[in-house]
């Protein structure tokens, strides 16, 4: 067999090929702010229209900081953020504070799981939400398959928040992130991006500045 | 002016046989509604099946029930007469506005205005009565230059289709008297003097007939020919609207009942298409087999007419809805229409159509998930915590911003752990920033003195934590920096 016949057939995969780099490329990205990190992002930025998860040990390690600049600039395209059971209260004068319009904030609060994945898909499907946000509880690959789908219909960001342990289980999701606490600050790492290998860690700022007081 | 005149010469039986009309046992159906002439209950019209087994029009109702063991009877019931030939006028307003009632079983339309937009007479003709043969309605329609000559041809079962006026009078020549619908009086003194047809009473002369029958026959006869004008009063569609559909059967399933409930769907959004006119909320009521009923209001987000999102809505409602007992009979309710600018379908959507959209969005939402499950937030002017942010019921407009604050907010302060004087959470917090002092609220009885600190356990997780000054020693954690 030839080489040329040998790359006419349907399972030969190259890696270089700027077909496939399309494909594994997202049809719009929202730039981070943090420029170490969107230069490892597909397209340079947040995909739209792909799944993604964040994997965190605990809340409040500066997690929805990733994302503010993202949702702000969104907001302000006149696409809306929906919060599926989000574990608190987002706090509105904060997001304000970030530039998110809230007027385009929409909370979701459902205890049972069916119906939170049921409320992403709707979102995400009618095309009007720029990122919806969930955090629901152990979803199986198949659902997470259909948020994936629903997400490219919209062309939203679908976002899921999922506990570090979900890494071990494999994910049709596009980008997986990992978030890390440290004294230093929370490190953002990629554990799976569409199309592309090989990942520097990047180092996210604590949110308030760091500083010492006397109680 | 072209007229097109439906008639139909079953409205009643039609009308309530709609909720049959996808059952495919429709056709096995032994129906008859019952009307009374004098003190005899007679058959007014009855199903094809009845018709086999010998029941005709106009006998006696006993001997109906002899021939035909399990014929079903109805009585005659004008005003949902009335209503059917309003929900059909409602249906015909697509096709033009120029629409009068013809009570008891027909409609009038002034087709030769709009004939050009709809590709021609011909074309226009045939997609009515394509449309109402849809509804599940028989008719006959014909066309003719007077609403006069139109309705009588289609009463005589002549589908015919009369454009020039002088072909009028052919026309007419040999329908039998009775199409005219004059009085009974006159009816019986054309048959006593042996005029039978149409033709014949165009041939009497006018002095002598008009002192025998008076004037009305001529004066129809000239109106039907276009010697003397008709006008006739267009029908205004009604800003409410309410339907009911008698099941088949009693329904235990609320799959089964949607199916139902689609037909009054269908009734409203041809409603309100002819008014112009968008729904807010409505009511299905259920009326159970036996006695009691039980009310399902919906109330939508926004204004709409959308056939698809309606029925959408109605299906999340009714899904997990538990039928409490076997429904008979449905009823659809909607007490105000409004007035729902006119808004042409864009190739590309704008933003317009991307806000409603969003209105579907949340209306599906909430109905699935309930009115509280689903809320927008707006930030108050207000130092307190607790009272800066707010649920709004809708998405509301921006406010001005606060101070720096957590992204996470806990739904109230929860206290922490103390040791050695230090609070803790998963280890002993660490603060990074503080103290703000916030002091607030003396002038409604919410008052609060504490000072809030940025902390962060062993973990990296940071907190926002105050302590509160009405209760030495104790800390409280109020958000999160997420």
């Amino acid at each position: 067999m030839t080489l040329d016949a040998l790359l006419q057939r349907a399972g030969v995969w190259r890696g270089g090929e700027a077909s496939l780099r399309a494909r594994h490329r997202p049809a719009q990205s929202i730039p981070t702010g943090l420029a170490p990190l969107d230069e490892q992002l597909p397209g340079g930025g947040w995909p739209l229209g792909w799944l993604s998860e964040l994997l965190l040990p605990c809340y409040g390690i500066g997690e929805l900081q990733l994302l503010l600049p993202v949702l702000a600039q969104l907001s302000r395209q006149e696409r809306r953020i929906v919060f599926v059971a989000p574990p608190y209260i987002p706090y509105a004068p904060a997001l304000w504070q970030q530039g998110v319009r809230l007027s385009h904030v929409l909370l979701i609060h459902t205890h049972k799981s069916q119906q939170q994945l049921w409320a992403m898909e709707q979102a995400l499907r009618a095309g009007v939400c720029g990122a919806v946000l969930g955090w629901t509880h152990a979803p199986d690959p198949r659902v997470l398959r259909r948020l994936q789908l629903a997400a490219e219909a919209g062309q939203s960001a679908a976002i899921l928040f999922r506990p570090t342990e979900a890494a071990r289980h494999a994910s049709p999701a596009g980008l997986r992130i990992e978030l890390t606490p440290a004294v230093n600050g929370t490190t953002v790492h990629i554990r799976k991006r569409r199309g592309g290998w090989h990942y520097r860690p990047v180092r996210l700022r604590p949110a308030p500045s760091r500083r010492h007081a006397v109680a | 002016m072209q007229w097109l005149s439906l008639y139909f010469p079953q409205l009643a039986l039609d009308h309530r046989l709609r909720a049959h009309h996808d059952d495919p046992a429709r056709a096995e159906l032994a129906l008859a509604i019952s009307e009374m002439r004098g003190r005899r209950a007679v058959i007014h019209s009855c199903t094809d099946t009845a018709r086999r087994q010998g029941v005709v029009p106009g006998m006696s109702t006993s001997a109906a029930r002899n021939l035909c063991p399990e014929l079903r009877l109805q009585p005659l019931d004008e005003a949902r007469q009335q209503q059917a030939l309003e929900r059909l006028a409602s249906h015909a307003m697509q096709f033009t506005p120029a629409i009068s009632l013809q009570p008891p079983d027909g409609l009038l339309m002034e087709i030769g205005a709009s004939a050009d937009l709809f590709g021609g007479l011909a074309s226009l003709h045939a997609q009515i009565s394509a449309a109402v043969h849809q509804l599940g309605y028989r008719h006959v329609a014909a066309l003719a230059p007077t609403p006069l000559a139109a309705r009588w041809l289609s009463r005589a079962g002549a589908a015919r289709v009369i454009t020039a006026p002088d072909r009028l009078a052919t026309a007419l020549r040999g329908l039998p008297v009775e199409v005219m619908e004059l009085d009974e009086r006159i009816l019986a003194a054309l048959r006593g003097m042996g005029l039978h047809r149409i033709g014949d009473c165009l041939r009497l002369p006018r002095d002598e007939g008009g002192r025998r029958l008076g004037t009305a026959l001529f004066t129809a006869l000239d109106r039907a020919l276009g010697k003397r004008p008709d006008p006739r009063r267009p029908w205004l569609p009604p800003k409410r609207f309410s339907s009911r559909l008698i099941l088949p059967e009693a329904v235990t399933s609320s799959e089964r009942l949607l199916f139902a409930a689609r037909r009054l769907l269908t009734e409203l959004v041809d409603c309100l298409r002819a008014g112009n006119l968008g729904v807010r909320e409505f009511v299905l009521r259920l009326v159970h087999d036996g006695e009691g009923h039980t009310d399902l209001p919906l109330q939508l987000a926004g204004t709409t007419r959308d056939a698809d999102h309606l029925l959408l809505m109605l299906r999340t409602r009714l899904e997990p809805f538990q039928l409490p007992a076997p429904v008979a009979e449905i009823v659809l309710r909607a007490e105000t229409l409004v007035e729902l600018a006119a808004r042409n379908h864009e190739l590309f959507p704008g933003p317009e159509e991307a806000q409603e959209d969003w209105l579907q969005l949340l209306n599906h939402l909430r109905m699935r998930l309930g009115d509280d499950a689903v809320q927008g937030i707006h930030a108050v002017a207000e130092h307190r915590p607790e009272y800066a942010w707010q649920v709004a019921p809708a998405p509301a407009h921006d406010r001005p911003p606060g101070l720096q604050r957590p992204l996470w907010l806990l739904d109230r302060p929860r206290p922490l752990q103390v040791v050695h004087r230090r609070p803790c959470l998963h280890g002993r917090l660490d603060i990074l920033a503080g103290p703000e002092r916030i002091e607030a609220g003396w002038w409604d009885g919410g008052e609060i003195r504490r000072d809030y600190y940025v902390m962060c356990n062993p973990g990296q997780q940071q907190f926002w934590v105050f302590r509160a000054h009405d209760q030495p020693g104790a800390w409280y954690l109020h958000g999160l920096f997420a």
